[in-house]
């Protein structure tokens, strides 16, 4: 191997070379006398024998024999390959490989870098956290990549849904971090999750507020405050009280004083207005309740509001006579089948209806029919007539006679032949105790004997009859009621059974029919016993329990089960149902108050009245049966319906 | 007397922050819309004017303190403003939200702005710390006092290695090449190579001579009593085993520079570190506060877009 070496002048300034041509297998360089290239003794940094260059496999290489190594081409390495242009450093020498020129295989430019041997540099920087986080860049491209990112994603990406309708649909059914679900500013009403992810159903235009008929698109049949002839109120659009995006539970305008602008002084807004004043507002100024009371006014059913501070006209007109207090004595009561007396509560009647607002209705089946039997024949103590409905009772009752008839003539013996147990003969079958005397006496007087004279003589409302032995078994012989013809065909003799006894017959059990169901209807053993009849005594009055007295206000009854049902209900002094009972608004303020505070529970005026309640109904109608008209009006529109 | 941008003008913007969130706060214990405080009430949106305009203004810093020949207030005024206007967003901010918070840009822009906040607390510690210990672990000197320091040790570790064998002239040149003296490969920690360097180099004279030499027992004891103790160990050996022929003396010359070139080298690299850390807290701060930018621009038109 034939090697030129060409050494540069170490001087300052001077550009000249000295040119040494190495005649050898392996070159050496180092510190050492003797070697090939010797490097200069004053730089320390390179070894006696530092390394050599050889052909390994017709290509030049370098090893090092330090393990200090060499810098080959700027990395620090054991041995590299040599090819013309690479660059070699050994401690602060140069040498740069050179095309091979003037017949020699390797030209091997050598140069003493100037003062490197001196100088130490810099350690080097440690790792930033930028490069630690695996950014290239400066801080500024990361900063500038940072907010276009994220006014790409949560802007751009959102808008291109805006504007292109498809585009937001797969946005939102794959990317919903990126489309315009992530504009909303908070949970949505329950009611309105099943589109609330399309935002455009109600923010139709850009940079406009919500309007009223993004509402009403939906909320048709929603009512306004005011009838429109009374309507000198500020109008309020929808947005004044409802808030979206602010929790599942719909929030509403709750501030009384929204309300009380008005109706501090209604009469100065509207002269002709029924409503009251509430002044200041509840509990301060807040008038009594008005309780809806039904009254019959030639035969026609009008409704009335009574204040509860008019006890003397405070009357429930209901039609039916129903003594609270006899029913829940606290010795109990005596029930049909039962050994001991029954002790009733308040809920033996009354359940809330489903949701817990309001009460169920009574009803006699459910309610009354276990003590109070509609038997009226004491033969047939199974056998009661229907309650409330008096045409059937008739028909009713003339198959019975006809029934007695026709055994007669068949066997002429008992078709019940039986020792049975009967019910008190005569009348209904009421097996619960009646009103004792202490009740305010026993308010129905009985009537001793009935029509069909089988009253049994000495009963009295004190006492009930249970004893079915002392009464004497049915005759075997015809029914001695029976008229004289049908009684002789009965007995088997030679009498016939002619047109003329069944004429009379029929007229028998027609006349029996009526006469008993009268008895019934009317006697305060029958019928009349809980209803009222009517003035002529013609017919019973029909019952009108109020499903509320107060039918324009909200209340619930489960958000007050903690609360005894005496507290409000004063049901165990009541001797009559004539009683309104509930009490009066002092009795909410004992633990309502508008601002809440002091152990109350904040109750603001929406708390129990509603706003969408432009009359559709005239001031004054409430009703029996009517459900509040108020609190309703919103689940009359179509749905979606808002929470209240 | 020297006065922290913290301190500037008795604490005036201090003061003028503190009271700022405190008139939001009381504005927001005394305000009872109609619906949950939102960022819609008529307070919601003067509290959420007033942050947005105060973050403009804070992220207008980054422009006004390279603005040199800008006159309009110190750059001392502006900081201290910033550190104690940014910090009052946290009320300002929070009231605006009604602590109503959810996955949606809103959310985000508050939680950014909390974040950069954060970061701005870490550059205030950053400045109130590394700047002393800087001070007190360069002790007076440069950094290229201590570089200068690191290259005559160098050459004097390599002279007396050279003297001393081949062998240890080897081990130091690749020591001084792997430390500062050449390329310093970046994976490498400069303080450790060192520190092998000095026990490859005790190992080598531990087996140099045949069998356990005296110059080996006290090489043991040496590196058993820890580095502090060392010269006092070879004080005393020296004196015991009458070693003073003058290649151990080399020996434990160059056990000496060496190990001053570590205490150098941990010196410097701790110097970098601190200079490193005191600009590391802008490296979350500047991208963070750009975010916020952005989602707060976002935040601000949506709301208004979908309105």
């Amino acid at each position: 191997m034939r090697c030129l070496l060409r050494i540069k002048s170490p001087k300052k300034g001077v550009a000249s070379h000295t040119e040494t041509t190495v005649d050898a297998g392996v070159i050496t360089i180092g510190r050492a006398a003797g070697e090939h290239l010797r490097l200069a003794e004053n730089d320390l940094r390179v070894a006696l024998n530092h390394a050599v260059i050889g052909q390994v496999g017709g290509q030049y290489a370098i090893q090092s024999l330090a393990p200090s190594g060499i810098w080959h081409n700027d990395a620090l390495v054991k041995g590299a390959p040599l090819a013309p242009g690479d660059r070699v450093r050994i401690g602060n020498y140069l040498i740069e490989v050179a095309p091979p020129e003037r017949g020699h295989d390797l030209v091997l430019v050598v140069e003493q870098q100037r003062g490197a041997g001196s100088k130490v540099q810099g350690p080097p920087e440690p790792p930033s956290l930028l490069e630690r986080l695996g950014w290239k860049g400066s801080l500024r491209a990361l900063s500038w990549t940072l907010a276009l990112a994220t006014l790409g994603l949560f802007f751009l990406l959102p808008l291109i849904g805006m504007v292109a309708p498809p585009v937001a649909k797969l946005e939102r059914a794959y990317l919903r971090p990126v489309s315009d679900s992530a504009w909303n500013t908070g949970t949505d009403t329950r009611g309105h999750q099943y589109f609330a992810k399309d935002c455009q159903k109600c923010h139709v235009t850009p940079f406009v507020q919500v309007k009223d008929e993004a509402c009403k698109a939906c909320h048709q049949g929603i009512k306004d405050h005011a009838r429109k002839a009374q309507a000198k109120t500020k109008q309020y659009e929808c947005d004044d009280c409802h808030q979206e995006h602010q929790g599942t539970q719909a929030s509403t305008h709750r501030n009384p004083s929204l309300c009380l602008d008005c109706h501090a002084e209604l009469k100065q807004t509207a002269a002709d207005t029924q409503i009251l004043d509430v002044g200041k507002g509840f509990p301060k100024d807040h008038p009594n309740f008005r309780i809806s009371l039904s009254r019959l006014e030639d035969g026609q059913e009008k409704a009335v509001r009574v204040s509860m501070d008019q006890p003397q006209e405070l009357k429930d007109e209901s039609g039916l006579f129903f003594p609270h207090k006899s029913h829940l004595r606290d010795e109990g009561i005596r029930k049909p089948g039962e050994d001991q007396p029954v002790v009733m509560g308040c809920a033996d009647c009354h359940a809330t209806e489903q949701g817990g607002k309001l009460m169920q209705p009574i009803s006699f089946e459910r309610h009354c029919h276990s003590c109070h039997k509609l038997t009226y024949d004491p033969k047939r103590s199974d056998q009661e007539v229907p309650h409330g409905q008096p045409e059937e009772v008739l028909a009713l009752l003339r198959s019975d006679y006809a029934q007695r008839a026709l055994e007669c003539r068949e066997s002429g013996a008992s078709p019940s032949g039986d020792g049975e147990s009967r019910t008190r003969p005569g009348g209904m079958g009421n097996e619960a105790e009646a009103p004792s005397a202490d009740d305010g006496g026993c308010a129905i007087p009985r009537i001793k004997a009935s029509a069909d004279g089988r009253q049994k003589p000495g009963q009295t409302c004190e006492g009930v009859e249970h004893d079915t032995s002392a009464r004497p078994p049915r005759p075997a012989q015809p029914d001695p009621e029976l008229p004289q013809a049908l009684r002789a065909v009965c007995a088997g003799g030679s009498a016939q059974f002619t047109p003329a006894v069944l004429a009379e017959a029929d007229k028998w059990i027609e006349d029996s029919a009526r006469t008993t169901r009268q008895n019934l209807l009317f006697t305060y053993r029958g019928c009349a016993a809980c209803h009222d009849r009517t003035e002529d005594d013609s017919a019973i009055v029909p019952a009108r329990l109020p499903k509320s007295w107060l039918p324009k206000a909200r209340f619930d009854h489960s958000r007050h089960e903690a609360v005894e049902c005496a507290q409000c209900h004063a049901a165990k002094e009541s001797a009559t149902s004539r009683d309104v009972l509930i009490k009066g608004i002092g009795t909410c303020a004992e633990c309502h108050s508008d601002q809440g505070g002091g152990n109350k529970t904040p109750s603001t005026c929406s708390s129990c009245h509603g706003y969408h309640v432009a009359a559709a109904e005239p001031e004054g109608k409430a009703g029996t049966g009517g459900r509040p008209a108020s609190g309703e009006a919103p689940k009359e529109a179509a749905p979606p319906a808002p929470p209240e | 007397m020297h006065e922290t941008f913290l301190a500037h003008r008795q604490y005036l913007y201090l003061k003028i922050a503190g009271g700022l969130a405190a008139l939001s706060a009381l504005a927001y214990a005394l305000h009872s819309p109609p619906s949950p405080p939102n960022g819609g009430t008529w307070l919601g949106y003067a509290l959420g004017t007033l942050g947005a305009l105060l973050i403009v203004w804070l992220a207008w810093f980054g422009v006004r303190k390279r603005q040199y020949a800008s006159t309009l207030g110190s750059l001392k005024d502006w900081l201290s403003g910033h550190v104690y206007l940014g910090a009052s967003l946290i009320v300002v901010a929070t009231l605006h939200t009604g602590f109503e918070f959810g996955w949606n840009i809103h959310t985000l822009a508050y939680v950014l702005m909390i974040l950069v906040i954060l970061s701005g607390f870490f550059g205030i510690y950053t400045y109130w710390r590394y700047p002393a210990l800087l001070t007190e672990n360069r002790a007076g000197q440069t950094d290229e006092a201590m570089l200068a320091e690191i290259a005559e040790l160098d050459e004097r570790a390599l002279s007396l290695a050279s003297k001393i064998g081949e062998k240890a002239h080897q081990v130091v040149m690749s020591s001084v090449q792997r430390t500062f003296g050449g390329e310093v490969q970046k994976d490498e920690n400069p303080v450790q190579v060192v520190s092998d360097t000095v026990s490859e180099l005790k190992t080598q004279f531990f087996t140099a001579g045949s069998g356990v030499s005296p110059e080996a027992t006290m090489f043991t004891r040496m590196a058993a009593a820890g580095e502090e103790n060392q010269e006092t160990i070879y004080r005393i050996s020296r004196s015991i085993l009458k070693l003073d022929d003058e290649r151990s003396q080399q020996a434990s010359e160059l056990l000496g520079l060496l190990t001053e070139k570590k205490a150098l080298v941990a010196k410097l690299q701790r110097d970098l570190r601190y200079h490193r850390l005191l600009k590391e807290w802008l490296t979350l701060h500047i991208p963070l506060s750009m975010m916020l930018l952005a989602a707060l621009a976002v935040h601000v038109v949506t709301v208004f877009l979908y309105w």
